[in-house]
């Protein structure tokens, strides 16, 4: 009885943490208001003058892609939300926000109830908490309206496009979720046409876990995966090869081969020493927790959310540049890889999964909500 | 079979990681310290002698840094794993710094002079963030796992939590960002290092998981863009 009544005051304690950060969290998103690559995706990029209505949009997404980029799908729904005004646009980031750290929960294990400890919800809070925590520019990937719609917007469909097939490595006699051959047909376009990295990320993974279930399982490949499969590759095909890019490539100038692969290093190592350490370390000492102490051996879910992280920062190597926020989807990969490591260790030992999950998410998330309060007061 | 040949290879290796660790930091420190520290200071305040005899005095000076910091190493180690250890302790000091500079370490005998401007505000309470995201939590975790938990290490996670608190103190009071804010992550660090150590003593027979082997790595890797960003041909 008194375990039960303990186990429902920490969980009112971590519900409270979680609506705190929601709360600092849409704070911090009023403080942001529209700037730089917003004021001009505010406007008709083909005409010059403000949007006013669906149809400008078309016609800006159509001179986007053969004049700037790749990334239709992304850039036309920020479009579409900066016409709704600051305040909506505030109210949607901070709902996607939540969003997203709920599918990472979703993603790290298919059936999360730990006994109906309070873990749930701080797991939860943990997701949500490292989004902050663990995030090298807050600002630039989740507060402004441009970094938000590329990274968080795109990160909540990637991770559902990734949903189905992890269910699929992690028990391949799992029943297929509802019309799925139906919603993974536009799912995986825009999962494979969000961005440069992700895109390909999504059909190597995509292929992968279709290579296990031929090769390892031994079982008949579904109709959702093929469809998942092509639609990302497509997608992918349509984000990089658009004409704009080229555009672009062109007017950059070319460093000699030496001096580009020096840069490209020096950046990678920028990426991983400095961008995606936090969230890595973490990671780090959760499997060493697991695997040495507790004796827990990495499944295949594990191996193919870490293949995905090594995908999503490999696949930087590509670009010119690795600006801070673009180790967002590489981080969120890693704290659903964390947060699956914790449910494991929980399912092992209730014990040492409280104070792995309590203290961290408390410590985590305290540091979420001072970099938050930031974002307030400068 | 493969993991013990790896096991081996990586003895060798670790030390060499951390001996790379050390001299970039010395060379680190001699271009930001002649560059806007101590160095430059002295330089300027004391004519009469040269630029080269500062630099020598400042290389020496981190060379015995350097000694300094590897010290706990000895203490917390197995016999037969002494060199894995120190080296392991190096490069956990610098990279769980919580800056994102190094040359946070480097800096403290400037900052103490208040000499320097220090850095602004946002900044450091960036630093103290990442400090509490890192460390303390892992000391939680490690501390109340069977065989590693017990009164000792709760000493150690009460003295961590103590020297956050400093460290935060520190942080509002002008001048104060000095020697307290060396031994607020020198502490930690140190504490987390022992934690690791008890936690690679459970390990059976002499394989270093590769688990291990990839948090070193990483360390490694956040000490190399560090020192190097401070140098002259990488900036950041």
């Amino acid at each position: 009885m008194k375990i039960r009544e303990n186990r429902k005051i920490i969980s009112a304690i971590y519900l409270l943490a979680v609506c705190l950060i929601g709360i600092l969290l849409f704070l911090a998103n009023r403080g942001v208001p529209f700037m730089m690559d917003d004021d001009w995706y505010s406007t008709n990029l083909a005409t010059g003058a403000p949007l006013s209505g669906f149809g400008d949009v078309i016609e800006s997404q159509i001179w986007h892609y053969n004049n700037w980029g790749g990334r239709v799908i992304t850039h036309g729904l920020l479009q579409l939300i900066l016409m709704t005004g600051n305040a909506a646009a505030d109210i949607f980031n901070t709902l996607t926000t939540l969003v997203l750290a709920f599918i990472i929960c979703r993603i790290s294990r298919k059936n999360f109830d730990i006994n109906g400890s309070p873990a749930i919800i701080a797991i939860f809070l943990f997701a949500l908490s490292g989004l902050f925590a663990f995030n090298p520019n807050i600002k630039m990937s989740m507060l402004w309206e441009a970094g938000s719609v590329n990274y968080v917007y795109s990160t909540v469909w990637i991770l559902c496009f990734l949903c189905p097939y992890l269910r699929a490595v992690e028990d391949p006699e799992s029943p297929d979720l509802r019309l799925v051959n139906l919603w993974m047909i536009p799912l995986s376009l825009i999962s494979g046409w969000s961005n440069e990295n992700m895109g390909p990320t999504c059909f190597v993974i995509a292929l992968t876990v279709i290579l296990i279930r031929v090769r390892a399982d031994k079982k008949p490949v579904k109709a959702w995966m093929i469809i998942g499969l092509i639609g990302s590759l497509i997608g992918s095909i349509l984000c990089i090869l658009a004409p704009g890019n080229f555009v672009r490539v062109n007017e950059i100038d070319k460093l000699p081969l030496s001096q580009e692969l020096i840069n490209r290093i020096l950046s990678m190592l920028r990426g991983i020493g400095d961008f995606l350490f936090p969230s890595l370390i973490i990671l780090g000492f959760v499997m060493i927790a697991a695997h040495t102490l507790l004796s827990i051996s990495f499944d295949r879910t594990e191996g193919i959310l870490l293949f995905a992280i090594l995908l999503s920062y490999g696949a930087m190597i590509l670009s010119p540049h690795y600006p801070d926020r673009a180790s967002f989807g590489t981080m969120v990969l890693t704290i659903a890889t964390a947060c699956r490591l914790m449910y494991r260790i929980g399912e092992k030992d209730e014990k040492i999964c409280a104070s792995l999950i309590y203290g961290m998410t408390i410590m985590i998330a305290m540091g979420a909500c001072i970099k938050l309060c930031l974002y307030q007061t400068v | 079979m493969k993991n013990n040949s790896f096991s081996k290879a990586y003895r060798m290796i670790l030390p060499i990681l951390a001996l790379a660790v050390l001299i970039m930091a010395v060379y680190a420190g001699i271009d930001r310290q002649m560059a806007t520290g101590v160095g430059y200071w002295m330089f300027l305040h004391y004519e009469s002698k040269s630029r080269e005899f500062w630099e020598i005095c400042i290389n020496i000076g981190m060379a015995l840094f350097v000694i300094l910091v590897s010290v706990p190493g000895l203490f917390v180690s197995k016999s037969n794993d002494r060199l894995l250890s120190i080296s392991r302790f190096i490069i956990f000091v610098f990279a769980l710094s919580p800056q994102i500079d190094p040359a946070f370490f480097i800096n403290l005998f400037y900052k103490a002079s208040a000499v320097i401007p220090s850095d602004t505000i946002p900044d450091r309470i960036h630093s103290l963030v990442i400090l509490c995201v890192m460390i303390l939590p892992i000391i939680l975790l490690l501390s109340r796992i069977p065989d590693i938990g017990g009164s000792s290490y709760r000493m150690l996670l009460m003295s961590a939590s103590v020297w956050t608190i400093f460290t935060m103190l520190c942080e509002f009071i002008p001048g104060g960002y000095s020697l307290w804010i060396f031994l607020s992550v020198y502490f930690p660090a140190m504490m987390l290092f022992i934690l690791y150590e008890k936690v690679y003593m459970l390990v059976k027979d002499r394989k270093i998981p590769y688990i291990f082997m990839a948090v070193e790595i990483l360390c490694f890797l956040r000490c190399a863009h560090s020192l190097l960003a401070i140098t002259a041909s990488y900036n950041i």
